[in-house]
């Protein structure tokens, strides 16, 4: 819509053909309006006055009647009425005209039908009717011709079910519920047009006629347009009959709908706002419309004060144009809000004495005089800067939820990323010279949430591409520009400044960001110390949803954070609580899991696509499946060897969807050649357990997957190494009894590895008491001791020990 | 799971004990033994006397039809199969022609380290009970009895589980098991049992056990002919394989045990919502009878939440005390084992100290 608000519109050619433009697309927007009454509404950002309108929403369907009955303080009576018609006529002209002849149509062929009573075709032509009127009566009016139309359908129904009483025989079935079916509809349809029904009814004929009376004025009012824009300061058209100096409290002082042009001036304009503000959220109110006055009123704007006051009701009146939850905020008007919200936070930063705050003290704006800073002290203008930039936040991360993230589009949005980034910072810099706390700590957050998935090279290269584009003269205390900017620093900073703060959820939120920030840079220890200092687990159960979707990405970055760093078995502890339960999606955000047996209604649904991360955050659910399933391997072949058949080898897994994993490939009667990530571990697997570690190894290394991961080479080469030690231990669990000794060179020679090696590895086996042999320095191999494992009896005695102690326990706590 | 319900005819001499005849026993440990690890059952018949009941004849059921893939359930519910009902009035007829005493005075069955307690052996001895108040079975512990001398023992349902059966309706609620003093303990009674050889046995045994019998000389040739000269067996030291299968079965049997105790559990968190509930109901019925009585309308019984309600039917308590029988049962046998183990043990150790 941007290219509409540029035209001073002084020409009324123009003028009228954006006109046209624009009431299409206002007819798109009247049927978006019409499925959110249907899709329920999310009324965060409604006021009071959402309320107000709540019941004219219960009445359903028609609106616009509803609303104009129930409304008392916007009723302009009859005549102005009226002429508002004329004017949405003369608007949506052609449309309109096509719309008429439609209708008109309808209503010849309910003629026709009722003519054979055939009640069947009645219902069809009358529900299309009220479509087509629905449309209409958005834009402003219900046609004469539909009243007459309804009042009469309505007279001949009752006549006919008066004489279906009386006549012995019956209608044919289908005609028969299609008459009861209507009948229900027409009259709860005709309830709402009840006054023009009575009206038609008092004077059918008058009724009729006015229509075409009406229609008359408006080809005069057409050619006045022109000189209109022009005409002089207070002076609105005589026609409508209300002007600015007549607007007193109680009057009527909305924007005209429609094309009715309001010529705006310096000191209208507050009023204007107000009126602005007290239409906000209501059901009828056309935004659009609000919209293109106020871009004009900030043309008109002559100080610094109106200035503000008009960007922060236009800026906030452009969110208001997306109320449904399931769609997000077009483009241009995002850009638009963007860019306003930037010359607001421009015209801050020139005027050092007007400051933006929440809670400041409304200025009434009936005064004459407008207020001046005095004296040097601060103007407080009430608003909020904060709320309007995290909204530009989570509209954009609303759109990248929404837009198919496969297609170019989805990387044009991600581009603007950026300037969301800027302005973000710019508030950011804005709240701190202006000494907002709470709000440099909300900005902050956003920031820190824009950053922290990234690596180091995106961070710095926002960075610079940020601050270039931003005047020289701004700078941040907190996150200072600098040449060498150092990621770590940066994300570091503001971490600290959040942890200094009060807000409990910030503080979360900052460490959780802090400790991903370091996962991913491979930190393990900076953000395992981190994590497990801020005994979030304990508390996170707490939290609310996204934050708990923060802290299992996070977990799980952590976890592959380990896992590069070749630390297997604590990437397993990290993963298994996210991984082990089949539900990662859902976990992490990142796509609705259909459940096979859970039963989810369509709000909570819908729900959950909100929460989700967008794509460009995504952590690679086919790699996090592939660490886990590797490090699960490592950690599981030699502990499985190692139980071997005591009673509860089975209870005691390391990790339960492996097992499974490998039980189903183990049933399997004919393995091929390995086609996933899976395939490939659990071949991997069963080589391991047999001690074939090569194969193994080549298995794990023919896994596509790892390329994702940054150093490919050298966690494969990490993963080998691995396995040849696992692969060790396998072989000395699983074959171990059979020996009497075992050379230590020979066990070196068969898994690769130096004797030094294979003898740490069998060391630390035996000091570990994981097997009962010892090393014979002489001969250089080792000794199986035997007959020091249980035997199967002790095994099943220690066994039903535990069962014992538990079943006497179950009697005792009860 | 119900069992019939069944009037119990007046014991008119109720047996003490029972006396089996050598044929019989070596007729049935055959069976059992061919049959081994299947377990297998066939009829016995005798008569009581003289609170004695003598079994005198057995015969086997043939194998159920399409065997092999049937459980040993199948099998234990054997006795009263159609096919087996039918084989036995056939065997009884042939057997009476031949004039052999044809009084069926209950069954055996083959078992495996004691795991005989379930719901067939249940239902097969009460109605074998219902028909012959002094019905036994007879429980051929294959494996035991390879471990040890021969296990046969007799058992009967006592007469506190007939009652418990008999008032409960077979439904064994917590209400009928506590009021017939029923434990797990008192399942089953046991008889004691009696071989008795006939006189031209005895005989024959008489006569293979002198001397005279045997070769002189050749002390190989003593060990291998006489079957009744004392062998070494009862001084094998593998204890362990034993053990362990019982071991094993009796983790099962706790096993089932907590699923039970699961269930029954379930039943009372159950019980006391719907209680809460009915409280609840009984509650608002009250404070709206109130009402009504002041505005003169009939009031609501109190009594009628049996129509809003439905109380959660309570599980049979039968299966907990097989369960613990069960569970008795083995530990018993491991007691007796090992009591005989560890004497053989500290008697070897004692040898060797004395060897040393």
């Amino acid at each position: 819509m941007s290219r509409f608000f540029a035209g001073g519109s002084s020409d009324s050619e123009t003028s009228s053909s954006d006109e046209e433009l624009y009431s299409e697309s206002e007819e798109e927007k009247s049927e978006e309006e019409l499925s959110e009454e249907e899709s329920e509404e999310e009324s965060t950002e409604e006021d009071e006055s959402e309320a107000e309108s709540s019941d004219e929403d219960e009445a359903g369907g028609f609106l616009k009647a509803g609303a104009k009955g129930s409304a008392a303080r916007f009723l302009r009576g009859e005549e102005s009425e009226e002429s508002d018609e004329d004017e949405s006529r003369r608007v949506v002209k052609s449309a309109k005209d096509k719309r008429l002849e439609e209708i008109d149509a309808i209503i010849r062929t309910i003629d026709n039908a009722k003519k054979i009573n055939d009640w069947v075709h009645i219902s069809n032509e009358f529900d299309k009717l009220n479509k087509i009127i629905a449309k209409a009566s958005q834009q402003g009016d219900t046609p004469k011709t539909y009243i007459k139309a309804i009042a009469e359908l309505e007279d001949f129904m009752n006549e006919t079910i008066k004489t279906e009483k009386d006549s012995k025989k019956k209608m044919n079935a289908t005609n028969a519920r299609a008459l009861n079916s209507i009948k229900q509809r027409i009259k709860k349809n005709n309830r709402q047009y009840e006054d023009l029904i009575a009206k038609f009814r008092a004077d059918p004929d008058g009724f009729v006629n006015e229509v075409e009376e009406i229609l008359e004025p408006v080809a005069p009012v057409k050619l006045r347009k022109g000189a209109e824009f022009e005409a002089a300061a207070a002076a609105i058209r005589p026609g409508v009959a209300t002007t600015a100096e007549d607007i007193s409290d109680a009057a009527f002082s909305t924007i005209g709908r429609g094309g009715r042009t309001i010529t705006i001036t310096p000191d209208s304009i507050f009023k204007q706002l107000r009126a602005v503000l007290e239409a906000r959220g209501k059901k009828n109110t056309d935004r659009a419309e609000q919209i293109r006055n106020m871009e004009k009123m900030l043309d008109v704007a002559t100080t610094i004060y109106q200035k503000i006051r008009v960007l922060l009701v236009l800026v906030a009146t452009r969110f208001d144009l997306t109320t449904s939850t399931a769609s997000y905020m077009p483009m241009n008007q995002w850009k638009s809000a963007q860019e306003e919200v930037s010359k607001l936070l421009e015209i801050l930063e020139e005027n050092p004495l007007y400051v933006v705050q929440e809670d400041a003290e409304d200025f009434d704006d009936d005064d004459e005089e407008e207020p001046i800073p005095k004296d040097g002290m601060a103007l407080k203008i009430f608003g909020s800067i904060i709320s309007l930039v995290e909204r530009l936040d989570d509209e954009f991360t609303r759109s990248l939820q929404n837009i198919d993230p496969h297609t170019p589009e989805y990387i044009d949005r991600l581009k603007e990323e950026s300037v969301l980034y800027s302005t973000i910072i710019r508030s950011q810099v804005y709240f701190e010279r202006a000494q907002l706390e709470s709000s440099v700590s909300r900005v902050l957050v956003r920031r820190l949430e824009l950053l922290y998935y990234k690596p180091e090279q995106l961070v710095l290269s926002v960075e610079k591409l940020t601050w270039s584009a931003l005047p020289k003269s701004l700078d941040s205390a907190i996150t200072p520009r600098s040449e060498d900017e150092d990621a770590s620093r940066l994300i570091n900073a503001i971490c600290v400044k959040l942890y200094n703060q009060d807000n409990r959820l910030f503080r979360t939120r900052a460490m959780l960001c802090h400790v991903y920030h370091h996962a991913l840079h491979n930190r393990y220890f900076h953000a395992r110390d981190l994590l497990l200092m801020s005994h979030l687990q304990a508390t996170i159960h707490t939290a609310d949803i996204s934050t708990q979707i923060l802290y299992n990405r996070t977990l799980v970055q952590v976890g592959l954070c380990a896992f590069r760093e070749g630390m297997i078995s604590e990437c397993q502890q990290a993963l298994q609580e996210i991984c082990g339960t089949g539900r990662v999606k859902e976990l992490l955000a990142q796509g609705i899991q259909m459940q096979r047996y859970a039963q989810t209604s369509p709000e909570q649904e819908k729900i959950e696509r909100q929460r989700q991360i967008p794509f460009h955050m995504h952590i690679n659910l086919e790699l996090l499946e592939c660490v886990y399933l590797t490090s699960s391997m490592l950690l599981e072949m030699p502990f499985m060897a190692q139980s071997g058949s005591s009673p509860d080898a089975k209870k005691k897994a390391i990790s339960k969807p492996f097992r499974r994993m490998l039980d189903y490939h183990e049933r399997q009667v004919f393995t091929g050649p390995p086609e996933n990530t899976r395939d490939h571990i659990m071949q991997a697997s069963k080589a391991l357990a047999t001690g074939d570690w090569a194969k193994a190894r080549e298995l794990i290394r023919a896994i596509k997957i790892w390329d994702l991961i940054p150093d490919t080479d050298k966690i494969k080469d990490m993963l080998g190494e691995k396995i040849q030690d696992e692969g060790l231990r396998t072989y000395l669990f699983t074959y171990g009894q059979f020996y009497e000794t075992l050379s230590i060179v020979s066990l070196a020679s068969m898994f690769d590895m130096s004797e030094g090696k294979a003898t740490a590895l069998v060391s630390k086996m035996i000091s570990n008491n994981e097997i009962a042999a010892a090393l014979d320095q002489k001969t250089n191999a080792v000794a199986f001791i035997p007959g020091v494992e249980y035997s199967r009896l002790q095994n099943l005695a220690l066994a039903l020990s535990d069962k014992a102690v538990q079943l006497i326990d179950s009697y005792k706590y009860r | 799971m119900s069992l019939p319900v069944t009037v119990l005819p007046e014991l008119t001499t109720p047996v003490y004990s029972v006396v089996i005849d050598s044929g019989v026993v070596l007729k049935l440990t055959k069976h059992t033994s061919d049959a081994f690890p299947a377990t297998v059952c066939g009829l016995i018949l005798g008569l009581d006397a003289n609170s004695v009941l003598q079994v005198t004849h057995a015969f086997p059921f043939p194998p159920s039809e399409g065997s092999g893939s049937s459980s040993s359930n199948d099998d234990a519910s054997a006795p009263r199969s159609k096919a087996n009902l039918r084989y036995q009035t056939d065997m009884i007829r042939l057997l009476k022609e031949v004039n052999i005493e044809a009084n069926p005075i209950g069954y055996y069955i083959s078992s495996y380290l004691g795991g005989f307690f379930n719901q067939a052996l249940v239902d097969n001895l009460v109605a074998f009970q219902a028909a012959n108040p002094n019905s036994i079975v007879l429980v051929h512990d294959v494996t035991r009895s390879s471990q040890s001398s021969l296990s046969l023992k007799a058992y009967r349902l006592s007469a506190e589980f007939l009652a418990t059966n008999k008032n409960s309706g077979g439904k064994f609620s917590s209400e009928a098991v506590v009021k017939n003093n029923l434990t797990y303990l008192d399942i089953l009674e046991e008889l004691p049992v009696s071989v008795k050889n006939s006189h031209l046995a005895t005989a024959l045994l008489q006569h293979l056990d002198s001397p005279t019998f045997m070769k002189k000389g050749d002390p190989d040739s003593f060990v291998s002919s006489s079957a009744l000269a004392p062998n070494f067996d009862s001084l094998d030291l593998a204890i362990d394989p034993y053990l362990e299968k019982n071991v094993e079965f009796l983790l099962e049997s706790v096993d089932d045990y907590y699923a039970e105790q699961g269930t029954f559990n379930y039943f009372q968190r159950q019980l006391a919502r719907e209680q809460s509930k009915i409280q609840q109901w009984i509650q608002k019925t009250r404070s709206e009878n109130a009402l009504r009585e002041r505005a003169n309308l009939p009031t609501v019984s109190e009594d009628d939440w049996q129509k809003h309600f439905k109380l959660p039917a309570e599980p049979s308590r039968l299966d907990n005390i097989l369960i613990s029988a069960q569970i008795n049962q083995y530990c018993n046998q491991i007691e007796e084992y090992s009591s005989v183990a560890s004497s053989k043990l500290f008697a070897i150790q004692n040898g060797l100290d004395i060897h040393n």
